[in-house]
């Protein structure tokens, strides 16, 4: 550090003694606190039916495939950027993978590590799109969503059904009354919590989410990580095709459909922001949690679908823009 | 901050109007309560608390609101149980497997599922019915899976009946005869099977099955090929509840409504209104009412039968109720069409 | 002579604590071209804002082809009243045809309220006859010039039925040729009865065209003249005499080894770019030297210093660090190097805003903090070492940088490049937008820390900052350096002949 001696004191410095400042309101731990609120209400309305042991494990099986690619998605939106063709990914390595263990008979390790081979060059594919052809992530991935779809449904036709036991028999297992999908997630949410927060290497994704040009300038090689980023979603999104293809025994062709837009959702209600540079992995799974949370309290509820849609799209809108209201900046 | 909101105000507010929303939507619930056994069958109200659930993918299609729905609260009125419908509003079936096993979680006393998927259906219903939740498959079946039974047209006797009023329809006339539907399908190939039994042993050439994708647009394209293709067509046969009204506008554009005879599985408003002006001449309905008011029952039999066949059947696995139900079909026609339209 | 067109008398306004108009005086005539000189910031800008209706004077008259006290209350009040600006950042939209950019909003239509094409295109070919330029209207204003470019601003001006068109800079990106072809447009408009504002750094241009010529000084009224009656000297001193604002550097100190070189740099121009190119710069800095790049804006400076610090492609030229060439292709090479580069803006640049001070202390040097095991303590005990020195105002590190003053922000930014101990810190614009006591505590910190060794190059378009702080004083114009000045014998007048007119090399 090199030593500079205090500048001339023309300023007077705030020495006077700091009010005790409340921790600044995050999203985090307000919809922690709003899912523990519903939690309870719940509890105390449905004692049997909500509050029971296997409806908080239906709850978990299934928020798994949407948890897997919120974690992606999250480190995405981190540094600025999203990517829509997840959901059709996971959809396409289903049934690529599906496929060559059922149809072309490959050994199913063989198949899993092709698989996800494959939606890593898929991810990087839309990263050097984005990164260095320069062309809009939206438009990008929008457009390899429809191109993935369409892969997945060539070979796949409807899907690939009755996927062998030897395969099957992984994402059905259960640990400890928590089925491995579940568990997959736990795994993957810890390891990217630990590069995201304690990483010097992924921390470079809070300053290019925040600002692009200053990171580039603070001498961030913005492309590269960029590129990495999408190449990371990718791997993440084929991975929970995998996981859950092999919880149904089934590879199906739209599995993926309207997940990217669940996970995005999921995302920002966990603090992350459109224009990037916030969010934290716990942020992610709070907001996974709380979606799926509150799909089961609606039907829990008996509650019609419709309503259901009206329902979680109105809690989607308050719940960011009370947190917008909370932290409103002096215009 | 222009606009001072106080925190904790906001949160009160809040926590208040998540507070009332929840109370609105129900009311405290009573703990379930065994069923079978200790109760006396016939006392109406000793099962009120039994709740049975329909669940599917699409849940809101049209077909669904206009004939499942209706005999599925039927049921429970008679019964005297609560009836319930689960299920993603689109054709998504990771939202279908999480409706099916949270409503599982929730112990019900029975769930009628709806087999969008064969395979990936499997592991949830055997989770429920491990779990000790009756399941029948109702409309379309999962065979691979632990469901108790499944509800629904026999597809091979719905193909029989078609090619019935096909041949009735020709009057003896003999000739070449299309097939449209969801050719991959398996309940359309089960039809495709019904029907040649019939035709070929009257004397006519099936041709092979072409792809309509269940789609009007794509059953009116494909059909006007076929016209086009085939001018010495005797007749045309659909299978997807699509296909009648495709092949209807596609007759009625080539000038040839009464000189082919085409007949189509369902018998909707608009299959039943082609059939009135004489362009199809035969509809064959699926009795859908039954696929939830049959499921309902059968649920409620499976827990309360009085017959035995063992001991204790629940331990020797043996449940009281039959495997399959061919819910049957009915067949409209010009003669008795003034029954089936609402508005003559 | 006949009454002025247009009479502004005693015009005053306040921004703030920056009083940017005292008492400024301007007529101008129809047909007849009118010069306004300063420097940066003298004026000049807020004087147009308030012709074009942007700004409203606080005090002052303004009276119009005859009417007294005129209110230009907005753009519109200032387009119906005939007053329009050729800007100097183009306001054309560039995928649309040049006809469409000509009558933008205001488009003939026809008896049915559709746009009336032929008649769109009859009147603009006939303006584009007016001001020289031979091309179809249909065609997209993207396949035009930016001297072409500027020639559909001026038909666009003429389509309002100005009386008074108001040039900014507008040879700033042209070519001599085009030069010529832009004075000779402007001599049919004055030949038209039409009046002009020229504003240009270039004063050779002024004694060019100009038939008289206002001169501003930090916001005051130093006077108007006749061209043919005044000398450039003469016109030099106006725009910059005045007494040194800031105490000069105490001067004897000793320089240490040449640490940057760069030679014969020519960068490559970006697509689309209307830039000043850089042509064959060559210079040294030394080791606790303060080396000052003077000049007008857009001559070049922050190009040249994004050029050294890899963030802008370069044709040709090599950079040496302590005598040895060192490959740069980006940023990150740069600061591995030892080059630091504060930029101009530092909102959009600089500053990460919604992150901490800590979080942006660490921005450049992420490394430091542990690779495996980021310690966000670590961090923000390295940054509360800058905070204290630097006098950063807040209330700790955690604090986000938006929530500070515009000098607390420039301080965290240089807190970020002193922690990576640069060889070579280029600062552009250091205390722009920033108060009077932020300045002094940063012009101290820099000549601190060249003392300390390290070799301080100042981008300033302040001529007295330039002044009090460069122990030598390089002036650039237009891509190329024109002149250089030991820091305690340049005088502003020097300078700025150096920064505005072609001297021979």
């Amino acid at each position: 550090m090199p030593e500079v001696a205090p500048a001339p004191a023309t300023l007077p410095v705030d020495t006077a003694p700091r009010k005790l400042r409340l921790p600044a309101f995050s999203r985090e731990i307000g919809l922690a606190a709003l899912t523990l609120l519903i939690i309870l209400l719940f509890s105390i309305l449905y004692p049997y039916t909500f509050k029971s042991a296997a409806n908080f494990n239906a709850i978990l099986r299934n928020l798994a495939f949407e948890g897997i690619l919120a974690i992606g998605m999250m480190l995405m939106l981190v540094g600025g950027v999203f990517d829509l063709s997840v959901g059709a990914m996971a959809s396409m390595i289903g049934v690529i993978t599906g496929w060559l263990m059922k149809n072309a008979g490959w050994p199913v390790p063989l198949a899993i590590v092709t698989g996800l081979l494959v939606a890593a060059a898929g991810g990087f594919l839309n990263g050097f799109i984005v990164a260095k052809v320069r062309v809009n992530a939206l438009i990008t991935t929008l457009g390899t969503m429809g191109v993935f779809q369409g892969v997945a449904l060539l070979i796949g036709g409807p899907g690939i059904t009755f996927l062998p036991e030897s395969f099957t028999r992984f994402g059905q297992a259960e640990v400890g009354g928590i089925q491995a999908p579940v568990l997959v997630m736990l795994a993957l949410a810890i390891i990217a919590q630990y590069c995201l927060a304690h990483t010097r290497f992924f921390r470079q994704y809070y300053y290019i989410g925040s600002n692009p040009k200053a990171a580039h300038l603070s001498g961030i090689s913005v492309e590269r990580l960029q590129m990495l980023s999408f190449t990371i979603m990718g791997t993440i999104a084929g991975l929970a095709g995998i996981v859950y293809a092999s919880r149904i025994a089934t590879a199906t062709s739209t599995v993926g459909v309207g997940a990217e837009l669940q996970a995005i959702t999921a995302v920002i209600l966990g603090g992350a922001s459109l224009t990037g540079g916030k969010g934290t992995i716990w942020g992610a799974l709070i907001g996974v949690f709380f979606m799926a949370l509150m799909k089961n309290v609606l039907i829990i509820s008996r509650v019609s679908s419709e309503w259901q849609g009206i329902i979680l799209g109105a809690v989607l809108v308050l719940a960011v823009a009370v947190d917008s209201i909370m932290n409103r900046k002096k215009a | 901050m222009t606009k001072k909101v106080n925190r904790r105000q906001a949160i009160r507010a809040g926590a208040l109007a998540g507070a009332g929303a929840g109370l609105a939507l129900a009311g405290c619930e009573k703990a379930p309560q065994q069923t079978g056994e200790s109760r006396q069958p016939g006392e109406r109200s000793s099962f009120a608390n039994e709740e049975y659930v329909w669940v599917s993918a699409n849940s809101n299609l049209p077909l669904f609101t206009a004939h499942d729905h209706p005999a599925l609260r039927l049921a429970g009125e008679e019964l005297g149980v609560k009836v319930q419908i689960a299920g993603p509003n689109s054709i998504d079936i990771p939202g279908l497997v999480a409706a099916i096993e949270q409503t599982a979680a929730r112990k019900p006393a029975g769930m009628m599922v709806v087999g969008w998927d064969p395979s990936a259906l499997v592991p949830p219903i055997n989770h429920a019915v491990e779990n000790g939740v009756p399941v029948v498959c109702v409309d379309a079946d999962v065979p691979a899976s632990k469901r108790l039974a499944f509800i629904g047209t026999d597809w091979y006797d719905l193909g029989i009946r078609q090619a019935e009023a096909m041949v009735k329809g020709l009057a003896g006339k003999r000739g070449k005869i299309a097939l449209l539907g969801l050719i991959e399908q398996t309940i359309d190939q089960q039809a495709f099977a019904g029907f040649r039994s019939v035709a070929e042993k009257a004397g006519l050439t099936v041709l092979e099955p072409q792809q309509d994708k269940g789609n009007q647009a794509e059953a009116a394209r494909v059909a006007a090929a076929i016209l086009q293709a085939h001018p010495d067509l005797a007749g045309m046969a659909g299978f997807d509840s699509e296909s009648g009204p495709g092949m209807g506008q596609a007759i009625r554009e080539a000038g040839k409504a009464g000189k082919i005879i085409a007949t189509c599985v369902d018998a909707e408003e608009q299959h039943l209104r082609l059939v009135r002006d004489g362009v199809l001449t035969a509809a064959v309905g699926q009795k859908r009412e039954l696929f939830t008011y049959v499921g309902v029952k059968a649920l409620f039999e499976a827990l309360h039968s009085k017959v035995r066949f063992t001991s204790d059947d629940k331990a020797a696995g043996v449940i009281p109720i039959p495997v399959n139900y061919n819910t049957g079909t009915y067949t409209v026609t010009r003669e008795n069409i003034a029954l089936f339209l609402k508005s003559a | 002579m006949s009454a002025p067109l247009l009479a502004m008398h005693d015009i005053r306004k306040r921004f703030g604590g920056v009083q940017a108009l005292n008492g400024v005086n301007l007529e101008v005539r129809s047909g007849e071209v009118h010069a306004l000189v300063g420097e940066n910031g003298a004026g000049k800008s807020t004087l147009m804002h308030i012709l074009a209706g942007v700004h409203q004077p606080d005090e002052g008259s303004i009276s119009w082809d005859g009417k007294q006290h005129v209110v230009i209350a907005n753009e519109h009040a200032a387009q119906r009243l005939g007053i329009a600006i050729v800007f100097q950042e183009r306001s054309l939209f560039s995928s649309l045809s040049v006809a469409e950019n000509i009558f933008a909003g205001r488009q003939p239509v026809s008896r049915w309220g559709a746009i009336d094409r032929r008649a769109l295109r009859a009147n603009s070919a006939a303006l584009l006859r007016r001001v020289g330029l031979a091309c179809d209207p249909g065609t997209p204003l993207s396949e035009l010039s930016s001297a072409q470019q500027q020639m559909v601003e001026i038909a666009k001006a003429l389509s309002l039925d100005a009386k008074l068109i108001i040039f900014d800079e507008p040879t700033a990106a042209l070519t001599e040729t085009e030069t010529t072809a832009l004075f000779s447009v402007i001599a049919q408009l004055k030949a038209a009865d039409v009046a002009i504002i020229y504003i240009s750094h270039r004063l050779e241009e002024i004694f060019k065209i100009g038939d008289c010529v206002t001169v501003l000084k930090d916001g005051t009224w130093q006077g108007t003249f006749a061209v043919a009656q005044i000398t450039t000297d003469d016109l030099i001193n106006r725009m910059v005499g005045r007494a040194l604002s800031f105490a000069r550097a105490d001067g004897g100190a000793r320089y240490g080894p040449v640490v940057l070189e760069v030679r014969n740099l020519t960068d490559l121009s970006l697509e689309g770019e209307v830039r000043t190119r850089l042509r064959g710069i060559s210079f040294q800095a030394r080791k606790g030297e303060v080396l000052a790049l003077a000049g007008l804006c857009g001559a070049g400076r922050t190009e040249l210093a994004l050029a050294i610090f890899g963030a802008r492609p370069r044709e040709s030229g090599e950079i040496l660090i302590d005598g040895q060439v060192v490959d740069i292709d980006s940023p990150a090479d740069a600061i591995a190097a030892g080059i630091a580069y504060l930029p101009e803006d530092r909102k959009d640049a600089g500053l990460f805003l919604d992150m901490t001070i800590a979080q942006n202390v660490a921005a450049a040097r992420l490394k430091d903090f542990g690779s495996w095991w980021f310690s966000d303590a670590r961090g923000e005990a390295a940054a509360e070492e800058f905070r204290k020195q630097l006098r950063v105002t807040s209330h700790g590190v955690k604090q986000a940088v938006q929530t500070l003053s515009g000098g607390n922000q420039q301080k965290v930014v240089l807190a970020k490049w002193l922690l990576i101990q640069p060889t070579v810190l280029i600062v552009d614009e250091p205390t722009r937008g920033i108060d009077v006591g932020a300045k002094a505590e940063v012009h101290a910190l820099l000549r601190q820390l060249a003392r300390k060794g390290t070799a301080v190059i100042v981008i300033s378009s302040e001529l007295p900052e330039v002044l009090a702080l460069a122990d030598r004083i390089l002036v650039m114009r237009e891509g190329r350096i024109t002149g250089e000045f030991k820091g305690e014998d340049a005088t502003e007048e020097a300078i700025m002949r150096y920064a505005s007119l072609h001297v021979p090399a």
